[in-house]
């Protein structure tokens, strides 16, 4: 209905105006009819406003009806000639005009209810498929194409919707060759995966991926999504940074200190060294030892103003 | 990995790596090396060992120290105190002070201009405790450029298994050879 009619029309006035018209129309053409004593095929033309009022207004459109076939009834006691034969065939097309409009309001009144449950369901979907912290890609499994990507997907690698559609996922979004497809190919199932997808100018996003087999209209895809896990990724370099950096300039150092006075124990036994100069490297081991445990606080004091979690007087203890 | 060996024309960046029990030994062994070809000077940057230790224990081992200089940059720093004057010795006041020892290694290379000299750093693992990775790396580079611009070897000595990946992947670029001493073989 809403196709046939075009959408500046199908306002409330609009549908007003044209049963307005028609009812005139039909006011005129009954009279005419009925006074040049016409009793029949008129009366189809009243089945026009009735389906379209009882479709657009359900209940009310067969008040509508009703109304209509009053005046109908109306307008045959008023201008044709009483017989009981033409009051009864006009009382039973006023019944069936209220009959006829009761059908369409139920029929309508269901329409209109699935329609509203599909817009709904419409509406989540969008909602969800816009708003969602995930970037899903739907592919064709037989052609590896993209079918559609949402906007958490153009987001996270940096392609629009129209870059991506139509698309082969190899060396696009997915490291996978051609022929090595993980799900197509060699079977594997990919659920909250640690992978890469490749986004534009050759970035790689780490992300958790999971791909799940569906069937969507009769037609068989693949629902690719992703979650980004740069943030957790940065987090585990800092993490590793820490600890290589505290290697580096406390367990190392530690060690070194133990060869240097392993040295200088022996310099001592076999008297290559003067009393003064294993003074000096003695002060030297001790003072690299200061420098070491100055490092360890350093780094103790890093994480513990970079770490939020750490309880205050534990913090407190790492910064003394 | 290749074996350790010095010409005079040399102007190699060698990154030496010892195992860490006979580190001093293949420390000696690399200077007798470098004395060997007769007329290269040697320069030790000190930063594990004070200079004074370093100088007996050489000489012990039969090396001629007249033809080392020691830039120490850890006696000072450790003892509080401006240290006797050594010969063929210059003093830095802290290790971590990269420029004062960046100074002092420019003012001994042009002392000693028109010598072929070798740089000797003991050790990259003793920087480690004075100084940053990211500051250590570098100084380094700084070093490495200095030396590549006047045509001088350079030995940067490193206990094995001392340094992490990401570290030594830096010293074995910028360094144009790497030298593994095998672990218990001080040859």
């Amino acid at each position: 209905m809403k196709c046939l009619i075009r959408e500046e029309w199908t306002g409330t006035p609009a549908k007003i105006g044209l049963l307005a018209v028609l009812t005139i129309i039909l006011a005129v053409l009954t009279y005419v009819c009925l006074t040049s004593n016409t009793q029949v095929l008129f009366t189809h033309l009243y089945y026009i406003p009735i389906i379209l009022a009882a479709y657009w207004y359900g209940r009310r459109g067969v008040l509508y009806a009703a109304g209509l076939a009053v005046m109908y009834l109306f307008a045959v006691f008023a201008f044709s000639s009483v017989d009981t034969q033409i009051i009864l065939a006009a009382s039973g097309r006023a019944l069936f005009f209220i009959g006829i409009a009761l059908v369409i309001a139920l029929l309508s009144t269901a329409i209109h209810r699935q329609q509203e449950s599909v817009t709904r369901s419409e509406e989540q979907f969008r909602g969800i498929w816009k708003n969602i912290q995930a970037a899903i890609i739907l592919v064709d499994p037989e052609t590896h194409t993209i079918i559609s990507a949402n906007p958490e997907a153009e987001r996270l690698t940096g392609f629009t919707q129209e870059d991506m559609t139509g698309h082969i996922c190899h060396d696009f979004i997915c490291p996978a060759n051609r022929g090595n497809c993980p799900i197509t190919d060699r079977g594997l199932t990919v659920d909250r995966t640690e992978r890469i997808l490749l986004a534009r100018e050759g970035k790689k996003v780490p992300a958790l991926k999971t791909v799940t087999d569906a069937t969507l209209g009769g037609r068989r895809i693949l629902i690719e999504s992703f979650i980004d896990i740069t943030p957790v990724k940065e987090a585990e370099n800092v993490l590793l940074a820490y600890l290589r950096e505290a290697t580096l300039r406390t367990r190392n150092p530690v060690e070194l200190v133990r060869d240097n006075l392993r040295e200088i124990r022996e310099g001592l036994k076999d008297q290559q060294s003067t009393p003064d100069a294993v003074a000096t490297a003695l002060a030297v081991q001790e003072r690299h030892m200061d420098d070491i445990v100055h490092n360890l606080q350093e780094l103790e004091q890093a994480v513990a103003e970079k770490r939020t979690e750490i309880p205050e007087a534990l913090r407190e203890y790492l910064q003394r | 990995m290749a074996v350790f060996s010095i010409s005079e024309d040399d102007k190699r960046i060698i990154l030496a790596l010892s195992p860490s029990r006979t580190y001093r030994e293949n420390t000696v062994r690399m200077i007798q090396e470098i004395q060997r070809t007769g007329s290269l000077r040697i320069i030790v940057i000190c930063v594990n060992q004070p200079a004074a230790f370093l100088k007996d224990f050489y000489t012990k081992n039969g090396i001629d120290t007249n033809r080392i200089f020691f830039i120490d940059a850890i006696t000072q720093y450790a003892t509080g105190t401006t240290p006797a004057p050594l010969d063929n010795c210059r003093f830095v006041s802290k290790p971590n002070d990269l420029t004062a020892m960046g100074i002092a290694v420019t003012t001994i290379l042009k002392q000693f201009e028109g010598e072929r000299t070798v740089i000797f750093l003991d050790s990259v693992n003793a920087m480690l405790i004075h100084t940053s990775s990211v500051d250590l790396s570098k100084f380094i580079h700084f070093i490495i450029s200095k030396l590549r611009i006047l045509n001088i070897a350079g030995i940067l000595l490193a206990v094995e298994k001392g340094l992490d990946p990401v570290l030594l992947t830096q010293l074995t670029t910028f360094a144009d050879d790497l030298v593994e001493f095998p672990e218990g073989n001080t040859s």
